[in-house]
């Protein structure tokens, strides 16, 4: 099944993850999660190799 | 004594796999090093973690009776593969993001904040001597 293929089908639902907010946090909540990970992984680098410059990975990740 | 300091900009053009991959490289080369060796002990974890946020940052949602899958597929091969968001998903994959996050947190927390603490902590890099009487 192709991209479009699979998007038509999506969208021809009648059902979607409005019908389903429970899963919608779910996604959410690991998405956003994800988000503080590779942060803390940033500053993790920069301790490692003793940047004393961290914000720079910062203000990367919130761009 | 002076204490040298290293910059790393990590372009943002570059996905979060390619990202890990250059940190991963950096931490093996590094010894005694804490925050190295915590990227070394999570690298799996947080792999995993990624795999799973891909999937449901590009993947399709099907809703079918309440149920919901998501379809996803690797490019090189384009063959979608679906998998049902359940508990028992969600259950896991919060498990391993919590053990990736919460190992962060420890090595993070192991330095102690002091300039320098990185390089001391190294073995392969050494300070000069000291020029001082």
């Amino acid at each position: 099944m192709s991209d479009d293929q699979l998007t038509k089908e999506a969208e021809r639902s009648e059902e979607n993850l409005r019908s389903r907010p429970d899963i919608a946090a779910e996604i959410a909540y690991y998405i956003a999660n994800f988000g503080a990970l590779e942060m803390m992984l940033h500053l993790l680098l920069a301790q490692m190799i003793n940047d004393d410059k961290p914000r720079a990975y910062l203000s990367q990740s919130l761009e | 004594m002076t204490t040298s300091h290293a910059h790393i900009y990590l372009s943002r053009w570059n996905s979060f796999a390619q990202k890990l991959d250059i940190i991963v490289d950096i931490a093996k080369t590094l010894k005694n090093n804490q925050q190295a060796a915590t990227v070394l002990k999570y690298e799996t974890a947080i792999r995993a973690v990624n795999t799973f946020r891909n999937m449901l940052v590009h993947g399709v949602y099907f809703v079918d009776k309440g149920n919901v899958e998501v379809a996803s597929y690797l490019t090189s091969f384009r063959d979608a593969k679906t998998t049902a968001l359940t508990d028992e998903i969600f259950n896991e994959n919060r498990a391993l993001l919590r053990t990736a996050l919460d190992g962060i947190k420890a090595g993070l927390r192991a330095h102690t904040g002091v300039p320098g603490d990185g390089l001391r902590q190294t073995d392969r890099i050494t300070a000069p001597p000291s020029t001082l009487p």
